[in-house]
């Protein structure tokens, strides 16, 4: 009877993690942002079309993101950002690989929200940096929300501001990445 | 002098990434032969149309509304992997009720590469036959 109890017992653990061992969440819809702030000048720019696949019981997570794709306010800090800082001809996009921890504690069935943390490489002109952040996901009738924030050093990356202008943008850009709802693959 | 150029820095500097109203695009070709060049060789293709004004001409498999006015329309067949996904520029998106799945659309965008579909941006309706 005591095994018995124990058997029903690992049945209720095992079964809802087991039920999404294969679940793969994918958007090809992604928000990511960019923000450089000075006393200078305010530079901001946005692409809504980032991809993103994520195991959910392995919490293997990918973003990859085109750099073309940038919109900027204004023309000119566009052409310097494709030309000259993040050479896009020649790395066309940017990616990030990585896990979130505990992934596979998300239900997709009941309405709650989760603190978890990311951690993978972030390629960017060419060079891969280990990045870190915090993920909040909110799971609401049924819709699955990811939002993070984190920063980067242009230099970690060898993007290099001319002089002339290195008062206008700072050296660490803070970097927002938002899927509004990912969808079953 | 000096005022003129002030004025042409002040103008310079606040110029707003142009529309692709009345611009011409540098290739004209179906869906079908954009995804080709871009599944049989991405860095081949890039070197070709990144960056470029792209005119494609497809059948509609989608329209998605982001919210914001951010609408994309996606154009290739039901079953294929790799689709045309084009962000339309704002102004054109209202243009966008007129349009339904399987309609033959000609839109011309700016090529910023390939991830799952070839995307392009700042797209405008050129025709909707």
């Amino acid at each position: 009877m005591k095994h018995f109890f124990y058997f029903l017992l690992a049945g209720t653990i095992v079964l809802p993690v087991a039920a999404q061992a294969q679940v793969k969440l994918f958007t090809k819809t992604g928000t990511i942002s960019f923000h450089s702030k000075t006393p200078i000048e305010n530079i901001y720019a946005i692409n809504n079309k980032g991809l993103s696949v994520w195991e959910l019981s392995s919490g293997k997570i990918e973003f990859a993101v085109l750099m073309k794709g940038f919109e900027f306010e204004k023309a000119l800090m566009q052409e310097h950002f494709n030309e000259n800082y993040v050479e896009s001809d020649q790395y066309p996009k940017a990616t990030f690989k990585g896990t979130i921890n505990n992934s596979n504690l998300v239900l997709l069935d009941a309405d709650k929200s989760y603190n978890l943390t990311a951690s993978g490489l972030l390629t960017l002109h060419g060079i891969s940096k280990e990045v870190s952040t915090t993920v909040l996901i909110v799971v609401k009738n049924g819709k699955i929300r990811s939002s993070a924030n984190f920063s980067i050093l242009l230099a970690d990356y060898k993007i290099k501001i001319p002089s002339l202008v290195a008062d206008n943008i700072n050296k660490r850009v803070d970097i927002s990445v938002v899927v509004n709802a990912y969808q079953h693959l | 002098m000096v005022v003129l150029a002030v004025a042409w820095a002040y103008r310079e500097f606040n110029r707003k990434p142009a529309g692709l109203g009345n611009s011409q695009p540098a290739f004209v070709l179906s869906d079908q032969q954009l995804l080709q060049s871009y599944e049989e060789n991405e860095e081949a293709a890039n070197k070709n149309y990144l960056g470029k004004i792209v005119q494609v001409t497809g059948k509609v498999y989608e329209v998605v509304n982001q919210g914001d006015s951010a609408t994309t329309i996606v154009i290739g067949n039901e079953q294929a992997m790799h689709k045309v996904s084009c962000l339309l520029q704002q102004d054109a998106a209202t243009q966008v009720n007129k349009i339904s799945k399987n309609e033959l659309v000609t839109l011309k965008g700016i090529c910023t590469g390939f991830l799952m579909d070839v995307e392009l941006n700042q797209c405008v309706i050129v025709e909707i036959k």
